[in-house]
């Protein structure tokens, strides 16, 4: 599995597409999750959640689901809908790793959720595949090395 | 699947917590929440049941800061270790980038630990992970409890790739940051090699030397000391013997080949040939021209070619001579025919021949149906006899439908309306005799008028008096 290198411009495109379908969908706030738990993008209201934890949540969510799907022959769903009392998740598959995940309220309808969410995969998928053959760049970006990290938990966990 | 962010410079990687129940997987992720300074704390998630067993996963978010310009985050998961969850454990492990495993040092927990170890081989092989390629480690836990294995022992049986060890009491903390301390640098340097295999790819004059940055781990036994890992050693495991682990740093694997294409021989040499008009009969295929000119006896005189043999082939020879034209053989065309041979092997001694795709029977670009636009009767019988082994329905057979429908509505408007058979009426049909009113319409059908006379007559059915018993008299 290829690791996933996002620069600034992919960002900002995921965060355009993402923004738009919060928008027409009157969403609360909207995530771009990869399958392994990692949050990759988020667009609307997010503050007052932990999104690094709701995205790990939903991916297993997902996984569990998937895990159920193919008991009964299916390969996978590729929407999952939770409805609360006032909030609702929508998850959707996007592609082979990342699903979408939609937190709305009862200011708009699961229908239009649902819409709005299969036009903004078409574009999120197109810049997916672009993620996807992106490469490190310069040495200068170079990530940190093991010792860096290791100083970095020493000061983190002193003594310990 | 460690994730960089350049946006927001930002590098996250996920290690899980792996090990049998009951071995302190979820005690090492409390531990690590405790200490967690309060502002960089965020929530552990612990998905588990009332009796606090983890019944999906814990999680644990740990942000180390920026480092060098990168706010590095790991992702600590665990897993269920109780058997019967293992398909939950092999969720949690999609994506992973480094393992833990956490070992009850007891002796009676040998057993469960070699099982968990080999479940978590299998379970890391359906993602298509090596467990002697992935940053892996091993805690050994619970050293305070009584009746324990030594580390010489736990080494010899679990420790199969000669991994870094740690001695650890989680629930009192000793040894879990040694632990975590030592997953998080090999997966950092896992990490940079991967980046450093990437850049010399791209920019071979800056290559910085793999093995000389990365500093490769070594089994730490008896200490609970953390030591930055020297390099493992390659003797092949005591107990069962997997793959020892390659000391280079794991590299991606190569990409699947493409199944190999089969050789087209000869390829052909002069592709593109005018074809002449062709000199024999309407339609006929003709091979022309083969270069250099084979031996005499290799083409005129093949053994076992028959008239027809090419039908329905066309094929291109270099060359000019000699001109072989076959003549589509009626035989061919026969349903019953055996079938072509469909891979033309080369002929000995033709040199420039490009076999031509095997055509359909009867229906190929060169055959004299095509030529002359004609449609094969087999064809047909062959399109007919698809139709109904597919179910489909064919316009032929469509067209013979509906001209037999038509004629037998006419034929039935024509015929005098079939008579009615009423019960106990003479059917008037000529074959009936008229005088044999009152018999049974289906005997008068069937019995000649001599036996319905015979029958008609009161003697015709002699009654059969069946004997008395004694004392019925």
């Amino acid at each position: 599995m290829a690791n996933y290198i996002l620069y600034k411009e992919d960002i900002d495109r995921l965060n355009k597409v993402l923004g738009h379908l919060l928008s027409s969908a009157s969403a609360t706030f909207v995530l771009l999750v990869h399958k392994d738990g990692n949050l990759l993008a988020n667009q609307g209201y997010t503050k007052a959640f932990d999104t690094t934890a709701l995205a790990a949540l939903a991916a297993g969510s997902y996984a569990a689901t998937r895990a159920i799907a193919q008991m009964i022959g299916e390969n996978e769903f590729t929407v999952l809908f939770h409805k609360g009392h006032t909030d609702n998740i929508h998850i959707s598959l996007v592609d082979e790793d990342c699903i979408l995940v939609l937190v709305f309220d009862d200011r708009t309808n699961p229908g239009l959720v649902r819409l709005e969410s299969e036009k903004a995969i078409k574009g999120v998928n197109v810049i997916l595949e672009d993620i996807r053959h992106n490469e490190f760049t310069d040495l200068e970006s170079a990530p940190p090395k093991s010792d860096s990290v290791g100083q970095q938990m020493e000061r983190l966990f002193p003594g310990l | 699947m460690a994730s960089i962010n350049y946006a927001t410079r930002e590098i996250s990687c996920k290690i899980v917590y792996y090990g049998p129940g009951l071995s302190g997987k979820t005690t090492n992720l409390q531990i690590i929440h405790r200490k967690i300074p309060a502002e960089t704390k965020s929530e552990m998630v612990s998905l588990a049941t009332e009796t606090d067993r983890t019944l999906f996963f814990d999680f644990l978010p740990l942000d180390l800061g920026s480092i060098k310009g990168f706010a590095t985050k790991f992702q600590l998961y665990t897993v269920p270790g109780q058997v019967y969850y293992n398909a939950t454990r092999k969720l949690v492990l999609r994506g992973v980038d480094g393992v833990v495993f956490v070992a009850d040092s007891q002796r009676d927990k040998m057993q469960e630990n070699l099982d968990s170890l080999k479940n978590l081989q299998e379970n890391l092989k359906e993602y298509g992970i090596d467990l002697g390629s992935v940053p892996f480690v091993l805690q050994y836990n619970k050293r305070d409890l009584p009746g324990i294995a030594t580390v010489v022992e736990l080494d010899q049986q679990i420790n199969w790739f000669k991994v870094p060890c740690f001695e650890a009491q989680a629930h009192q903390g000793i040894g879990v940051f040694t632990t975590l301390k030592a997953i998080g640098k090999i997966v950092i340097d896992t990490f940079n090699a991967k980046y450093t295999a990437r850049q010399s790819s791209r920019r071979p004059s800056s290559i910085p030397d793999t093995q000389s940055t990365i500093p490769h781990p070594a089994p730490v036994q008896g200490s609970t000391t953390a030591a930055p890992p020297p390099p493992r050693p390659t003797p092949p495991p005591p107990v069962p013997p997997p793959a020892p682990r390659p000391i280079a740093p794991p590299v991606m694997p190569p990409p699947p080949m493409p199944p190999p294409r089969p050789q087209q021989t000869p390829p052909p040499i002069q592709p593109a040939m005018p074809r002449p008009q062709p000199s024999g009969p309407v339609g006929a295929p003709q091979f022309t021209g083969f270069s250099p000119p084979p031996p005499a006896p290799a083409t005129p005189s093949l053994p076992g070619l028959q008239p027809g043999f090419f039908a329905g082939q066309s094929g291109t020879l270099a060359g000019g001579t000699p001109q072989i034209s076959v003549a589509p053989s009626p035989g061919l065309m026969d349903p019953m025919a055996p079938p072509p041979p469909a891979p033309m092997a080369p002929l000995p001694g033709l040199t420039g021949f490009e076999p031509p795709p095997p055509p359909s029977r009867g229906s190929g670009p060169g055959s004299a149906a095509a030529a002359t636009g004609a449609v094969p009767r087999n064809s047909e019988t062959n399109a007919r006899k698809k139709s109904r082994l597919d179910g489909t329905l064919d316009p032929s057979d469509l067209d013979a439908e509906i001209a037999r429908y038509e004629r037998e509505l006419s034929e039935q408007k024509a015929a005098p309306p079939p008579p009615r058979m009423d019960t106990g009426r003479v059917v008037t049909t000529p074959n009936v005799n008229p005088n044999m009113e009152g018999t049974d319409p289906l005997a008068s059908a069937f019995l000649t008028p001599e036996e319905l006379s015979r029958l008609q007559s009161p003697d015709s059915f002699p009654t059969r008096r069946m004997p008395l018993g004694p004392g019925q008299q």
